[in-house]
């Protein structure tokens, strides 16, 4: 195995991240703007939903060459630190304030998930990052 | 409440859909069924997700929905015969943990 492409791995990341902050900015401007007319119908023609798609379809692509670099028992845990990335991302591009339980409960989730998608028997959930066009990632 | 029931909807939808790619890996026609399956699971698991994000923030949203894997680990135990070793135990404690110290601790708030 030769060494770990975290340049690809950091932008895999980064797109996780930029997928959900384009999903929430999707669901909040739909749910502002809701006056009569449906949610689910204002949020399908708002541009920030098809980017984060755009995203996801991205990160498929992306995944499959660092799985072609790295062990996916070493690239999929890992992927689970854009839980906590994901709170400073909505600390600082959304003006959330998440506190410190919070932050407690994201850390042990991502723990929770390295070692739910380490274990040596892994064959592991599709997906590393929920909502993600996500049927081969394993492939 | 309704928040509840969201959540419930995305785990069902997601987890369904994850169970269906994991069936879809025939080569041949046998396949077909399961990826329509599994992508219409997607759109619906997609929308209620895009509804839980409308009503909460996503730094309480995201690490609630690290629910997911425990209910894909669950159902693959239970339809999929997979095998759920003590270190996956573990990591399901550990998420369903972190899960209750943000119900806690504001996030239960929502509800």
């Amino acid at each position: 195995m030769s060494r770990f492409p975290w340049l690809r791995f950091s932008l895999l990341v980064l797109i996780d991240l930029a997928v959900w902050l384009l999903q929430k900015r999707a669901a909040a401007n739909s749910f502002a703007a809701e006056a009569g007319d449906s949610f689910f119908l204002h949020v399908l023609f708002d541009w920030n939903l098809w980017l984060a798609l755009v995203g996801a379809v991205a990160q498929l692509a992306l995944w499959r060459t660092v799985l072609q670099r790295a062990d996916l028992s070493a690239a999929f845990p890992l992927l689970s630190v854009s839980y906590p990335l994901a709170l400073l991302a909505s600390r600082f591009v959304l003006g959330e304030e998440p506190n410190v339980g919070t932050w407690c409960g994201a850390l042990l989730v991502m723990g929770g998930v390295m070692l739910l998608s380490s274990a040596e028997t892994a064959t592991a959930p599709h997906d590393a990052s929920r909502n993600n066009l996500n049927s081969d990632r394993t492939a | 409440m309704d928040i509840l029931f969201a959540f419930f909807f995305f785990s069902l939808s997601e987890t369904a859909e994850h169970l269906c790619f994991a069936r879809s890996n025939a080569a041949d026609a046998r396949a077909l069924p399961w990826i329509i399956g599994g992508s219409s699971l997607y759109l619906a698991s997609l929308a209620s997700w895009l509804w839980i994000l409308a009503h909460l923030p996503l730094s309480i949203a995201l690490p609630v929905s690290g629910l997911n894997y425990v209910t894909v680990a669950i159902a693959s135990r239970v339809l999929l015969n997979e095998r759920i070793d003590r270190r996956r135990a573990l990591g399901i404690a550990v998420i369903v943990a972190g899960v209750i110290v943000i119900g806690l601790t504001g996030g239960g708030a929502y509800l």
